[in-house]
């Protein structure tokens, strides 16, 4: 018999379909936006994994599809698909300045070289058709002259030969049928591309329904040899391959703004060869090593010795346990905002503190130095973190059996030998893979460097692009994100495959060192 | 698979693909709404002007989004795509050059009978190599906040301020505070004597020449806010001040309109005076930073088929003096429209209007290149920090800062 959640036989039938009916139509909705956005290879994505959800739960496939296939579906969207978008991303010039694509960067660059015309000429425009053609009746608001314009031609109008509103604005005319409010706003962005010419090689373009403006044309743009051509200096802009329109007789005047375009390796080489961005990204890497290691260090070191002093039936141990579980069960942005604050230079408790015990005479400015920021950093992570490794630690102790300290004990081992002997060596083969994976997180742990130090302190006058306390996730959200005039996502990505790289490859060589995939 | 169980499957295929068929038009439907996307200040003003002051756009209906803080928009807006962005985005004057850089903003062109309702000015931080990118809404500038509960007589000079602080250093956490942080101490690096930039005879910017080294300010620097030992003496605070004058426990402040709502509550209004900041000699202020917030147009509008609605939003509504001029009573800022300003009767707002009529065009191609390795406003903390709090030897860490913004002017420049 069929069943599905709770439901047997045909109830259990229909309700799968209801269910899948009602994803089906989400996604249904979700491509039909995706194709009407032009995301045409996002919504081939969706047909993709809607058909291998259909496929899964309609027809007969096996069990484990079924299973794994949500999961399958949420790994491709969140966790290939961006790994996959930063690989091609770290071979693209992708930054401030070279952002959309050719054809919008062409787009962009002719409606910049539309110029109104110095008189400031402004009509007053009333849309409709003359015959099939598009038209428009126009009051000059300069002149009040008004004339009868198609996409061809222009015709001044004689007083009497028009009819107009109040504001002497035409509203009708021989010949000219205007469209409605409705008939306009239906047009859209259509009504913007009309431009109606006056002759005298101006014309005027409106710039929505009522209003129209006399502008000129400097660059036009030749699709077949895809070169732009001032009208009046004469220059001819070709692709200069790195994602502009440059100038053919000047490489440096070039057209804004760019596109993103392929430049594969550049980013990578630019991390390692330009002196810029080469000497903040081996600063970063090695402080980024440090503050993993050292995290993961200080945090065991802490977690186990707690768990050895707990490891024996004692009065109140439960209680302990709580209390040291306790930063744990705190969300870790709260924590990190508090520490931020207890740290702060003028109302901060810890400068308070040190001042009432008279070992400090005026507040210290924690954050401005290097030295300080990073001790701190290491400290409130050492906060966060100890509890887990508290947990992990009871738990492996807790794993070994007693007999075999029985039987040092036995032998003559004194507690400090059966320690170093038999539980470190067991209680490491377990934790290796935690320790490791603890390291990984902390290599690109962002959230505490952004909250806490914003990756400063900064030295802004001697240049420096990074903070003292940046590690390489938040170096790459600085040089992605928070710089606004100088976002650059393709190094950005750079970074990424960098710090993926380093990422697995040292958990890659740390697990095979303890051979703890044997044990997986 | 048996037929009964085959008629299940088409039903429920069919089913799925009717209501998708029958719900994809309305999807598209909802394309005639303009989204504005704003921040945390500016979005509910701009929602209560429009209750007040409904646009009339045939065909149109505009939406605002305001974001829960201008760092979360400016998040958003760097990662918005035409799938996702918006099709006006109502943001500050910076938002020209880098929108523009990026291709995310459409020119307007705009005729000269609502051209010439702005100062050349206005239009010029909204511009980027000769077009313009947005339409002035109102002017971002600072002026000083009295508490004239701790302030029985108003400073005529700068002196004053800083002796009416060292005379209370025990009941003060600070003399003066920068609520806005670097952005908003414009004003006093200028009332001492310095300048980002000195001006050339046409009134632009000599970029050049600026003026963080100047001697004026190097010697009001230390006369004024340094104590013998080389570092703060406490007066001048540019971060973390906020709550301690909203507290009462700092007498002076400076900032904008965006925060005087807030300090009329936690201080009372009749507690509150709003003037330049005084400059060394009596008769003098500094100038403070006069940015423009503009509402622009975006290229996702084009995208999003609203574009010729998004410009009559921009043009035609937002520009107009009326929308202006009731606008500034929601925003507590004096509008960039010259009738709507004209018509300004709040004394707080008219104060900001004078203290910006003296204020600096602010140029953020400059301010904001990182030629350098850092903008002018992080220049500015490091500056600061090192001087005031780590007590770097003065002329020396200023010369530097000088050195390193005039590089960044220079690349803004050639940009």
């Amino acid at each position: 018999m069929y069943r599905f959640v709770g439901f047997r036989g045909m109830p259990a039938v229909l309700f799968k379909f209801l269910v899948l009916g009602i994803i089906d139509i989400v996604m249904g909705i979700a491509i039909s936006s995706a194709f009407a956005a032009d995301s045409t290879i996002l919504a081939w994505a969706m047909i993709i994994a809607i058909g291998f959800i259909n496929y899964a739960y309609i027809f007969r496939a096996p069990t484990p599809v079924k299973f794994m296939a949500p999961g399958i579906v949420f790994l491709a969207a969140f966790v290939i698909v961006p790994i996959v978008y930063t690989v091609v991303m770290s071979g693209f010039k992708f930054q401030t300045g070279n952002i959309i694509t050719k054809p919008e960067a062409i787009t962009q660059v002719l409606a910049r070289s539309v110029k109104a015309d110095p008189s400031g000429a402004a009509f007053d425009i009333t849309i409709g058709k003359v015959g099939n053609e598009y038209a428009a009746l126009m009051h000059n608001q300069t002149d009040g002259s008004v004339s009868l314009a198609t996409t061809s031609k222009t015709t001044l109008l004689a007083p009497g030969t028009y009819t107009a509103d109040a504001n002497g604005v035409p509203t009708a005319a021989p010949g000219f049928t205007p469209l409605t409010a409705d008939e306009i706003a239906a047009l859209g962005d259509k009504i913007t591309e009309l431009r109606f010419p006056d002759g005298k090689g101006k014309y005027v373009a409106p710039q929505y329904g009522t209003l129209g403006v006399l502008v000129s044309q400097d660059l036009t743009y030749n699709a077949k040899t895809d070169i732009i051509t001032s009208a009046s200096t004469g220059a001819q802009y070709v692709d200069n391959g790195t994602g502009n329109f440059a100038n053919k007789s000047n490489a440096n005047d070039f057209l804004t703004p760019g596109w993103r375009t392929a430049n594969f390796p550049q980013n990578f080489v630019n991390l390692v060869t330009n002196p810029e961005m080469r000497d903040p990204f081996i600063r970063v890497f090695i402080w980024t090593v440090m503050f993993a290691f050292l995290s993961v260090f200080t945090t065991f070191l802490l977690g186990l010795g707690l768990a050895l002093a707990l490891d024996k039936p004692m009065r109140g141990r439960a209680v302990y346990r709580s209390i040291l579980i306790l930063p744990y069960a705190i969300p870790s942005f709260m924590s990190i905002l508090v520490w931020r604050g207890m740290f702060n230079t003028d109302f901060g408790v810890i400068n308070r503190l040190l001042t009432s015990m008279h070992l400090i005479s005026s507040n210290v400015d924690w954050f401005n130095s290097t030295f300080d920021a990073r001790v701190i950093v290491i400290l409130v992570n050492l906060w966060l973190g100890f509890p887990y490794m508290y947990l992990i630690s009871s738990g492996a102790l807790q794993a070994i059996p007693s007999e075999l300290k029985e039987a040092a004990s036995i032998d003559g081992a004194t507690g400090l030998q059966s320690l170093r002997r038999i539980t470190m060596p067991l209680l490491l083969e377990i934790l290796t893979p935690l320790l490791i994976s603890s390291f990984a997180f902390n290599f690109n742990n962002f959230n505490i460097i952004y909250l806490l130090t914003g990756g400063g302190p900064r030295e802004a006058l001697a240049g420096e692009r990074a903070g003292g306390t940046d590690i390489l996730i938040s170096y790459a959200y600085q040089t992605a994100i928070s710089a606004p005039n100088s976002r650059d996502y393709g190094l950005a990505s750079a970074i990424s495959m960098f710090m993926f790289v380093i990422v697995a490859g040292l958990s890659m060589w740390s697990i095979r060192r303890s051979k703890a995939l044997e044990e997986f | 698979m048996n037929a009964r169980k085959s008629r299940v499957i088409g039903a429920a295929a069919a089913i799925t693909l009717g209501a998708s068929a029958l719900l994809a038009p309305a999807a598209s439907a909802a394309n005639k709404t303009i989204v504005v996307w704003t921040d945390e200040t500016r979005g509910p003003s701009l929602t209560k002007l429009m209750n007040a002051l409904p646009p009339n756009i045939p065909g149109y209906e505009v939406q605002v989004k305001a974001f829960s803080a201008l760092t979360a928009l400016d998040a958003a807006w760097a990662n918005a795509t035409a799938a996702t962005g918006p099709d006006v985005v109502i943001s500050n004057s910076a938002y020209a050059s880098q929108g523009a850089k990026d291709g995310k903003l459409m020119p307007l062109t705009l005729p000269s009978s609502v051209k010439s309702k702005f100062s050349a000015g206005a239009l010029g931080t909204l511009s980027y190599k000769g077009s313009l990118y947005g339409i002035p809404l109102d002017m971002d500038t600072t002026a000083m906040y009295v508490n004239t509960k701790l302030v029985k007589v108003m400073p005529r000079t700068f002196g004053d301020m800083v002796k009416l602080y060292l005379k209370n250093k025990s009941k003060f956490t600070a003399g003066f505070c920068a609520l806005d942080g670097v952005w908003g101490s414009q004003p006093v690096i200028t009332a001492l004597g310095g300048y980002a930039w000195g001006l050339k005879s046409d009134g632009t910017a000599n970029i050049m020449n600026v003026g963080l080294d100047a001697p004026k300010f190097v010697a009001n620097f230390k006369k004024f806010l340094l104590a013998k030992n080389g570092k703060s003496n406490g007066f001048f605070k540019w971060a973390d001040c906020t709550p301690d004058f909203l507290a009462g426990k700092i007498p002076f402040a400076n900032s904008g309109g965006w925060n005087l709502d807030k300090a009329r509550t936690s201080l009372g209004s009749s507690n509150l005076k709003i003037m330049a900041v005084p400059g060394v000699k009596a008769g003098t202020t500094g100038a403070p930073w006069t940015g423009y917030q503009g509402a622009y147009v975006t290229t996702f509008s084009g995208a999003h088929g609203v574009s010729a609605g998004a410009m009559q939003f921009v043009i035609q509504y937002l520009a107009d003096a009326k929308t202006q001029a009731k606008g500034a009573a929601f925003t507590n800022r004096p509008p960039a429209n010259l009738d709507a300003a004209a018509q300004v009767t709040d004394p707080s707002v008219a104060g900001f209007s004078k203290a910006g009529s003296r204020g600096v065009a602010q140029v953020d191609m400059y301010l904001n290149n990182t030629a350098s390795g850092a903008n002018w406003y992080d220049l500015l903390t490091d500056m600061y920090t090192k001087i005031l709090t780590k007590g770097a030897p003065l002329k020396a860490t200023l010369r530097r800062a000088a050195q390193s913004a005039q590089m960044d002017f220079v690349a803004g420049y050639k940009e």
